[in-house]
């Protein structure tokens, strides 16, 4: 079975570093990441979140829509996320593959 | 199903009401309606216990900062106290402007914590509460100084007409303990007193820091 990644912050943050991008746009990007939809209270919720901690910041609304940008502070926090469970996966994928499984 | 919305916190609701309701709007067309009230629903809860925490989190930052805002005019208060008692002393008691100076300083400072504790978010509670502590503190400060410089410097303190005037009619052994007798009256009242002021003011500098909402309400589907 394939584990889902469904971390909307994370999500959100990946989305973002590639340019601005307002709720629609990140919901339909992370589809295509990550296979997972965020439902529109999971992504506000978890926007309102990062932008609480600085991690995204608003831009100017068109029309009703409001595009979110990543800040550097998110950018680096991002980074840094993503770089360990990289080497989580890396770690976790070799030993996997030396385990001597029965039969 | 944006009428859902409505459910989420006011202050939540008038930050990212109107986006969140164009968002339901255009997924409409493609999810399903059941999965987006379920989801809106569940980020309602969410987002009322996340405000309850950060309600909370900003009255502990507004209670510390009014006891720190009070802390800092209450050394300024101690050095006045210690001027006019010690080093410039006066036999007579012409120091009435002065101590309405410092007594519009302290209902400026407890008012000026409530307000800085509503534009950071704090609640009703955490208003009042900043207040009381800076109005206590405050008190404390006062009555901690008074009792320190009436006691150090008794030689000085004593020369006071009003201090001669009260020890001769006290009965009291000698003039430090009449002085410090004379300390527990107002020990009580600058901290119970400055703390219910405190509440007061503190209540009412809230109402008047309350941010004002930044964006509109999402619209009312007819």
């Amino acid at each position: 079975m394939e584990a889902r990644f469904a971390e909307p912050s994370v999500l959100i943050l990946a989305s973002l570093s590639s340019g601005p991008k307002h709720g629609y746009a990140l919901i339909k990007d992370i589809e295509e990441i990550a296979g997972t939809t965020l439902g529109p209270g999971t992504l506000y919720g978890a926007r309102a979140r990062l932008e609480q901690r600085g991690l995204v910041e608003a831009l100017p609304a068109q029309d009703r829509r409001r595009p979110y940008r990543i800040t550097s502070a998110g950018a680096e926090a991002v980074r840094g996320y993503l770089e360990t469970v990289q080497r989580v996966a890396a770690t976790g994928l070799k030993r996997l593959e030396a385990y001597p499984w029965p039969g | 199903m944006a009428w859902l919305i409505r459910f989420y916190p006011r202050r939540w609701r008038a930050r990212y009401g109107a986006e969140l309701e164009q968002l339901v709007h255009d997924l409409r067309p493609t999810a399903s309606g059941v999965g987006l009230a379920a989801d809106l629903v569940k980020g309602a809860l969410v987002a009322h216990v996340q405000q309850r925490c950060d309600v909370q989190a900003s009255d502990r930052k507004a209670i510390k900062r009014g006891a720190l805002i009070a802390g800092i005019l209450g050394l300024g208060l101690a050095a006045e106290i210690l001027l006019t008692n010690v080093v410039f002393p006066s036999k007579t008691d012409d120091d009435g402007i002065l101590v309405v100076i410092s007594y519009l300083c302290i209902f400026a400072v407890l008012f000026l914590s409530g307000m800085l504790a509503a534009r950071d978010g704090a609640g009703r509670t955490g208003q009042v509460l900043a207040g009381v502590t800076a109005g206590v503190t405050m008190g404390a400060l006062i009555i901690a100084t008074f009792a320190v410089v009436d006691n150090f410097w008794l030689d000085v303190v004593s020369q006071q007409q009003t201090k001669l005037d009260g020890f001769a009619h006290s009965g009291a052994a000698s003039m430090r303990d009449y002085i410090n007798h004379s300390l527990i009256g107002p020990a009580v009242f600058f901290t119970v007193g400055l703390g219910t002021f405190g509440a007061v003011l503190g209540g009412l500098g809230g109402l008047a820091g309350r941010p004002a909402p930044t964006e509109m309400e999402p619209r009312r589907r007819p």
